[in-house]
């Protein structure tokens, strides 16, 4: 071999072992883009569900000012219904009595038609005044929840233990759950929390009669399920129902917003739980694939 | 010390003066890889050091015009890597008087482990700039250099006076350039 010839074999080895380590250095760096979009898509994908729960917290909380106002509005003309209701039902049992008095006394100078006529009043009234009252008592009902959506409350807070609050709450509802519901527990060490257990415990309720109204009609399971992350308490409430329609997803802590059938729910239940937990300072999220199931999710904060 | 400025100077070694002449620098040194250099990594730069004396050596070439001429070399290199940094700039002096600013700040964002000197200006008009060079590597002439290179692509003549140099004691190095009007 050649002075030349060895030069060259000497710079041919030298740039081989440069490429091979070139190579090495693009497939590391390959590597590192590949995390980076990783990290990147996972930034993108905290940032849209923050953007979604900033936008949703906004609504809400027009939806509040808004409810608050109609609440006021329709508290002062109910007030005065109701009562000018209970005053008129008094009118007419004593009308009532009156009319029968007086049938008795002047039996043959009233005409058939008339005592029929009589007859049907004396005998719907009472119905008529039931139903009344009913229904001023679901909108008085309703109006109390669309308070409670719409204000803050921070009364009545105290260090208290969820999971004891949790399996209190159960005891109140299994009696109105579906006859093959079953609920299973996961419930980690907590430690305590300031909160309101009353409240909390009506969006446990909340959220276990949804789960149960969305499982099959004989029932199914329900997972309840409790952890601590960072400085903050989980609660998941986990059904295998049908799920909520992708189109609805969005809408479902709205008031007045149900997938139940008419007249079965009021569609208050989850926008009260979202304005329970979060005058508590925490959060609630829901995941829902349609025909699988739903899980609801609170965070609520240790300190 | 980026890979591109060892794969430079290996390129200029191996046109101007053969490969024979790379082979036997790198001979003389104790390279971390054996002279087997990438753009991407990043090598000591001690060894960039070790190298220019062993060129000294070797070519039998002073230090200050193989640095001017390696230089000059290694701005062309630089262009046809981020020809973006220098086509924003239509005018020799303006160019010159964002390389500290602008450019080695988007060196350190595309390298991080990048180490840059300091190359500020504290005065400059269109025809005439006074530049500032401190690193430890103390490089100036490279710097030198690279401004000549510059003064090529813009195609532009100059006069350059390396009036204080930390070679000499100084703190930092001064370059005062001006422009040479065509004739």
């Amino acid at each position: 071999m050649s002075d030349g010839d060895e030069e060259y074999a000497i710079a041919y080895k030298r740039e081989k072992r440069a490429r091979k380590r070139a190579e090495e250095v693009v497939e590391e760096r390959n590597r590192e883009i590949y995390h980076l979009r990783q990290d990147l898509a996972e930034a993108r994908e905290h940032l849209e569900s923050s953007q979604e729960n900033l936008l949703q917290a906004d609504k809400l909380k027009s939806m509040g000012q808004l409810a608050s106002g109609i609440t006021h509005e329709i508290n002062n003309p109910l007030a005065y219904i109701t009562s000018n209701v209970n005053l008129l039902s008094q009118y007419h049992a004593t009308l009532t009595r009156f009319i029968a008095q007086q049938r008795l006394a002047h039996e043959n100078e009233v005409d058939d038609t008339m005592k029929k006529e009589l007859a049907l009043i004396m005998e719907d009234g009472p119905e008529i005044f039931c139903e009344i009252d009913e229904g001023l008592a679901r909108i008085s009902n309703i109006v109390a929840n669309v308070k409670r959506f719409a204000r803050k409350h921070e009364r009545h807070r105290a260090l208290s233990d969820i999971n004891q609050e949790i399996r209190a709450t159960l005891k109140l509802v299994e009696q109105q759950l579906k006859p093959d519901t079953r609920i299973r527990l996961n419930l980690d060490n907590l430690p305590l929390v300031s909160c309101n257990v009353s409240e909390i415990g009506q969006v446990i309720i909340n959220l276990v009669m949804n789960a149960d109204q969305a499982s099959p009609p004989q029932g199914g399971p329900i997972t309840i399920n409790t952890g601590v992350e960072g400085r903050c308490v989980l609660i998941s409430v986990i059904d295998e129902g049908t799920g909520i329609p992708e189109d609805k997803i969005e809408n479902i802590f709205d008031p007045f917003f149900t997938t139940k059938p008419v007249g079965e729910g009021t569609g208050l239940g989850l926008s009260v739980s979202y304005a329970i937990v979060e005058d508590h300072g925490g959060t609630i999220s829901v995941a829902s694939e349609d025909g699988i199931g739903t899980s609801f999710t609170i965070v609520l904060p240790i300190d | 010390m980026k890979g591109m400025i060892f794969t430079s100077l290996g390129d200029l070694v191996e046109e101007e003066f053969g490969i024979g002449a790379w082979n036997r620098t790198l001979a003389r040194i104790d390279s971390v890889v054996d002279g087997a250099y990438i753009e991407a990594d990043t090598y000591p730069a001690s060894e960039m050091l070790s190298l220019v004396g062993a060129l000294v050596e070797e070519l039998q070439v002073p230090a200050p015009q193989l640095l001017d001429l390696f230089g000059q070399k290694l701005f062309f290199d630089l262009y046809r890597l981020y020809p973006e940094l220098v086509d924003r700039h239509t005018e020799l002096v303006p160019f010159l008087a964002s390389v500290g600013t602008d450019i080695h700040e988007e060196m350190k964002i595309l390298h991080v482990d990048a180490e840059v000197p300091d190359m500020r200006c504290d005065f400059y008009d269109r025809n005439q700039l006074t530049m500032y060079y401190d690193s430890p590597r103390k490089m100036c002439l490279l710097a030198e250099g690279l401004v000549r290179g510059a003064a090529q692509h813009f195609d532009k003549t100059i006069e350059l006076e390396h009036s204080e140099c930390m070679h000499e004691g100084a703190d930092r190095c001064k370059f005062e350039m001006r422009l040479v009007p065509a004739s």
